[in-house]
């Protein structure tokens, strides 16, 4: 196993503090917006407009956008560590693309909303096998044929997407638009709820993998020579990022560059050791995203606007010129 | 000479020919012929609007939404929303186009011009101009006499509703969209309601004629009444979500009504539509 500089008391301290930047984010966030809200009306009046406001409507939001956030990251890491690539994104690979078209199209059938997120789930898969079969050249996967598959494969599903659009009714026309730019808005709690036991799950098995995933970004070969099975890891890693990921796509539809992002903010941070990497990643995504969802909805709420802007609007806004820094960083100098 | 003598008959039929349709002309107008013959309504408030004043042999072609009255299925169809079908509407031949100001692709519209059709364009934007519309549309197909006798029962059936409600001042929101929530702002029919029935649109002072909402502002707005005109056919499915606002007096008392939002296009059925919600009122 690799020795890191980090002792366990340092790292659980490190966690320990994010997870309270997470508490308090989400306490902050679902406070501030386009009402302002008194807390003794929240607390104690629970038949006033203030509680009903924050617990129907910025809550279930602000929770969404954690759960989102985390799966995004989280996901973002584990394909970067999957595919041996730091421009490994579930958005720029088309994972969410291919996720976002198999939801659209349960949805345009009308099937309830657990079946829903299955077909999300089964579609992020299997763009994920296709994806991999494409990219994949002599059994390495060179960056470049990585991108232009992930360009490829979503402008693909984009397409398809739109064509359901333009043949559903007016109102689903809408609801299809929504998720093509990814909101979190108006979400019942039994969906979060349902959304939240899938990331958890997930992020739980790939926890368990995490000093494996270090082991794996050594290369195949020397993961195997150190005792790992490379084979079933990866399987194991494909699966629960594929399950998260899908689940997040068919609640809030395509938000981008977060599993971009964020990895390499925490690699900057405290260096790309998984075991702290992972939780660290996902806790700062949670609380990444719920900043960013709440200056979406706050930022144009100015009389002349009155509108909420998509969140996937704002994180492409800052994801897209990051990813032309990461693309463009000197070459020779380590990703990792 | 001989040339002269021959040339004598083709004059005179030359001058028959003239006297035939000088007659004709002169006789053509007083007969009151319908000028156009072959109509295409791209709107489906248009479509209406012509059949209440009994062009429904004239009408060539209409859209797709065009659904009212029954008979308007069965025309040919050659546009959707905004989109139309600029090759099937030359192919058509017709000798009149009718469209609104509102939701009209320029681009297409701009080919039809070049061929040299006629196109008119109304504005159906609020009531006021509806009515203008309609007068002009009348004015256009020579159906004055019907559209004035429509228009006369139109307003004294307004008028009478007036009288009817005097109860209360009501706040009222009208909800045009689910995804996003979308709101009637001002200057529309559903804003104009409040000419003729004693009800307040609570997104009151805004510039724009539909407002994006969001759950918490439409909270805060708390209105008494909130009549849902979105095209989702499940009734109230997306308004579920609201039953956890039990602040708002509308969802305490159980006051969202659906209203059909075909009886707010821009035809004479608009006051059906203020009918159905001073009925709504009244409960």
């Amino acid at each position: 196993m690799l020795r890191t500089h980090f002792s366990l008391r340092k790292l659980l301290g490190f966690l320990f503090l994010l997870c309270l930047v997470y508490l308090l984010s989400s306490f902050l966030c679902a406070l501030w917006g386009e009402q302002s809200l008194s807390w003794t009306n929240i607390l104690q009046d629970s038949s006033s407009t203030d509680h009903e406001i924050f617990f129907y409507s910025r809550l279930p939001r602000v929770l969404l956008a954690g759960i989102v956030g985390m799966a995004l990251s989280a996901g973002g890491v584990s394909f970067q560590c999957l595919l041996r690539n730091p421009l490994a994104d579930p958005f720029i690979l088309g994972v969410s693309g291919g996720a976002a078209l198999g939801s659209v199209l349960a949805m345009s059938l009308k099937m309830p909303f657990i079946i829903v997120t299955m077909a999300a789930f089964a579609s992020a898969i299997l763009s994920m096998f296709l994806i991999y079969w494409i990219a994949s050249y002599r059994g390495n996967l060179p960056v470049h044929t990585l991108l232009l598959t992930g360009v490829i494969f979503n402008s693909f599903t984009f397409s398809m997407i739109m064509l359901f659009n333009s043949l559903a009714s007016f109102e689903e026309a809408h609801r299809i638009w929504y998720m093509m730019v990814g909101s979190l808005a108006n979400e019942s709690y039994t969906n979060i709820a349902l959304v939240a036991v899938l990331v958890v799950t997930s992020l739980f098995i790939l926890f368990q993998t995490t000093a494996d995933m270090n082991l794996l970004s050594l290369g195949e070969e020397n993961a195997q020579s150190l005792g790992a099975d490379p084979k079933k890891l990866r399987r194991r890693i494909f699966f629960a990022s594929s399950l998260m990921i899908g689940a997040c796509v068919s609640l809030s539809g395509l938000i981008g560059f977060v599993g971009l992002f964020v990895p390499h903010m925490m690699r900057l941070l405290i260096g790309s050791d998984h075991r702290l990497l992972l939780p660290g990643s996902a806790l700062f995504g949670g609380i990444f995203l719920i900043f960013a969802d709440t200056a979406s909805r706050t930022l144009f709420m100015s009389d002349s606007y009155q509108t909420q802007i998509p969140v996937g609007v704002l994180t492409a806004l800052l994801g897209g010129p990051f990813f032309v820094y990461l693309l463009k960083r000197k070459r020779g100098q380590a990703l990792w | 000479m001989m040339n002269l003598r021959v040339a004598w008959k083709p004059m005179i039929k030359q001058i028959l020919k003239f006297l035939f349709l000088f007659l004709f002309f002169l006789i053509f107008p007083s007969l009151d012929l319908q000028a156009y013959q072959r109509i295409i309504s791209l709107k489906p408030n248009i479509t209406e609007i012509l059949f209440s004043l009994g062009l429904e042999d004239e009408i060539i072609a209409v859209t797709r939404y065009c659904d009212f009255p029954k008979q308007a299925q069965q025309k040919e169809k050659v546009a959707d929303f905004i989109q139309i079908d600029v090759e099937r509407i030359i192919a058509l031949k017709p000798d009149l186009i009718l469209s609104s100001k509102e939701n009209s692709v320029k681009k297409s519209y701009r080919l039809l011009k070049e061929r040299g059709l006629e196109i008119h364009f109304f504005d159906f934007g609020n009531f006021e101009n509806t009515l203008k519309s309609i007068r002009d549309i009348s004015a256009l197909l020579k159906r004055k006499q019907q559209a004035d006798k429509l228009i006369h029962d139109l307003e004294s059936r307004l008028a009478s509703l007036q009288t009817q409600n005097s109860n209360s001042k009501k706040r009222v929101l009208f909800l045009v969209g689910h995804y996003p929530l979308m709101a009637a702002g001002s200057d529309n029919y559903f804003s104009e309601a409040a000419r003729w029935l004693n009800i307040e649109n609570v997104t009151g002072e805004t510039q724009l004629k539909y407002i994006k909402l969001t759950t918490e502002h439409l909270v805060t707005l708390k209105p008494d009444i909130i009549f849902d005109l979105s095209m989702g056919k499940e009734k109230y499915a997306e308004l579920k979500r609201l039953n956890y606002f039990q602040s708002v007096p509308a969802v305490k008392n159980n006051k969202i009504y659906k209203l059909p939002i075909e009886l707010f296009r821009g035809s004479f059925r608009l006051v059906e539509g203020y009918e159905r919600i001073a009925s709504y009122l009244l409960q």
